[in-house]
């Protein structure tokens, strides 16, 4: 086990490297000048090719490649081109508004998918599995931005209950959870629906299996069958899906901020593409890949305090 | 014939199917006629709220029809989410066949790359390659199309590893038939299923993910009423003029509930086993 979480602890840099190359090559390779940008359409010549010495741009990719990882190690992410300042902590300091964005989306997906889907997979073939599993399609066929302009107009514009856009002062103030709400409900909701078929998949697969059945015939009481014998057994497959989903409403946020004018690190990241701001968005791949890589460690890990079946030798 | 028949035998199929068509109509339609010039700006006529007469849904902040914007969008929808699927398809089949069957190192640099790439969300590496390229509909294609064929590269190898060391493709070989006859004829053809069933969930993910790129304004540009670019259109009006955003989502929602009622019709169809799964 624990040598397990060595070797896992020690490609995990690797994994990041990888994606974060491949990511820097992307952005070069394709053709687009930032010097030109930046410099603005008023620019002579001269100034561009200024530009282009100060932020390295004159160099040949691969010299660029191997400066801009050394100074990555370093923590220095390389100057924003639109503000002129530091990378690295303009990522950090929107990103806790970000995590607490996709945590409560997550909660929000959860708390209503999981619950809903072991319903439908215990009254399987009634009318509550027929309306979940049939209100499930349409939330999953739901465009996630379209939707959040649907939530910003029913609920703050007509019935004022919530603010439009924009968060509150600090975290946890009552004024920043209010504005987190909707943009939350926006995340999370279509999640729901994806949690819940998957519930009840892998919960209707393992209520087949026989020792279920010498469960109920031992008369144990439902809940007992249906949360510690079947849940516990069907939360594997629903985990792996976790961990894969995270990372996607990490993703998600990105449009979702821009439209709720949040300021985590997705509406800053989409500006800087508008921009072309090369170092955000890479700085913002990096931050990204090491989320994933640690969700798919701490998702493992996950399987062996479930399944104590599961050793990882 | 019998498939189709069995198809709208179910009735999630047959609405989907419905559905589907009516999108077609309306496509075809739009192609040859709209009740007004779609690019014609008329300030007399600005915000016009739905059912007004002669303006059905409406008119936008340049007094434009929403109707036909609509009607004239749905082409692009239609164009892409064809392409994409076409060409994710493609790229992903013959690069997970070819891996299966040939193995080897060149199996393990493409399977490690789709292990590495699948780990990122879908809409940042699209959003990624979308910055380095000029907008438009090259962009969209190139930027979608590089997330879509993974998936069909990890079922069409997996499904090619399991199909190769069969009985008949043994005897195939023993009577010396050639390894593309084996390809096409005998692996390609038991594959095909699975991947109709693929292209049918995949097809809704990837017209959203266009959508989602112009509606942040860094695939299709305005005034091209592409149905992403229509609701980014009306996303400052929200409150004065909420139908320019909602019947644009509306339609692409109803557009993508058809495409997934008929994938999960054909899963039921096709591969019982992936109920729930897919």
């Amino acid at each position: 086990m624990w040598q397990y979480l060595l070797k896992r602890l020690l490609t995990l840099p690797i994994i990041v490297w990888i994606v974060v190359s491949i990511i820097f090559f992307v952005m070069r390779i394709i053709p687009g000048d930032p010097a030109v940008l930046i410099a603005g359409p008023f620019a002579t010549p001269q100034q561009i090719e200024q530009l282009r010495v100060i932020f390295g741009l004159d160099k040949p990719v691969y010299l660029q490649y191997v400066s801009w990882l050394r100074a990555l190690l370093r923590g220095d992410w390389g100057i924003s081109f639109q503000t002129r300042s530091p990378v690295l902590p303009l990522l950090a300091e929107r990103l806790p508004k970000t995590l607490q964005l996709t945590g409560l989306g997550l909660v929000i997906s959860l708390l209503i998918g999981v619950p809903l889907g072991v319903t439908a997979a215990v009254k399987a073939h009634s009318i509550v599995d027929y309306f979940s599993t049939a209100s499930a399609v349409f939330w999953l066929s739901i465009p996630a931005f379209w939707f959040a302009l649907i939530l910003q107009l029913l609920f703050a514009a007509k019935l004022r209950w919530l603010p439009i856009s924009g968060s509150g002062a600090g975290m946890w103030t009552l004024d920043n959870l209010r504005h987190l709400v909707l943009p939350a409900l926006a995340i999370g909701l279509p999640y729901a629906a994806q949690y819940l078929r998957f519930t009840r998949s892998a919960l209707l697969e393992v209520l087949l299996q026989d020792y279920i059945k010498t469960a109920w015939s031992k008369g144990l009481p439902h809940r007992s069958v249906v949360y510690k014998h079947a849940l516990r057994n069907a939360l594997i497959p629903i985990i792996t899906l976790l961990g894969l989903r995270i990372p996607w409403m990490i993703g998600g946020a990105v449009i979702i901020e821009n439209i709720f004018a949040w300021p985590g690190m997705g509406s800053f990241v989409v500006q800087a593409i508008y921009n072309r701001d090369f170092h955000v968005v890479e700085g913002f791949m990096v931050i990204l890949a090491a989320l994933v890589v640690i969700t798919n460690l701490v998702v493992d890990l996950l399987y062996v305090m479930i399944n104590p079946l599961i050793r990882y030798e | 014939m019998n498939n189709i028949r069995r198809l709208l035998k179910s009735a999630l199929g047959t609405s989907g199917i419905f559905l589907l068509l009516f999108f077609v109509g309306i496509t075809i339609a739009g192609l040859f006629w709209t009740p007004h010039d779609p690019f014609e700006i008329n300030y007399a006529k600005m915000f016009l709220p739905p059912g007004t007469p002669g303006h059905l849904l409406g008119t936008d902040a340049l007094g434009r029809d929403l109707l036909s914007r609509i009607l004239y969008g749905a082409r692009f929808t239609f164009l892409i989410g064809a392409t994409l699927a076409g060409i994710s398809v493609l790229i992903g089949t013959i690069l997970g066949v070819t891996c299966g069957y040939v193995g080897g190192l060149y199996d393990m640099l493409v399977s490690r790359l789709l292990d590495v790439t699948l780990a990122m969300p879908d809409i940042v590496i699209a959003l990624a390659i979308a910055t380095a390229l000029k907008p438009g509909l090259i962009s969209i294609l190139v930027s979608v199309g590089a997330i879509g064929w993974r998936d069909f590269a990890r079922l069409a190898r997996g499904e090619t590893l399991r199909w190769k060391e069969c009985a008949f493709v043994e005897a195939a070989r023993a009577y010396g038939a050639s390894s593309g006859r084996i390809v096409f004829r005998h692996i390609l053809r038991n594959i095909l299923p699975s991947i109709i069933i693929y292209v049918s969930l995949y097809a809704p993910l990837a017209i959203l993910t266009a959508a989602a790129l112009s509606f942040l304004g860094i695939g299709l540009q305005p005034p091209i009423p592409e149905w992403g670019v229509l609701i980014s259109e009306g996303k400052i009006y929200l409150v004065s003029a909420w139908w320019i955003s909602t019947f644009p989502g509306l339609m692409l929602m109803l557009l993508i509930l058809a495409l997934n009622f008929i994938g999960d019709a054909l899963r039921d169809l096709l591969d019982p086993r992936l109920r729930g799964w897919l």
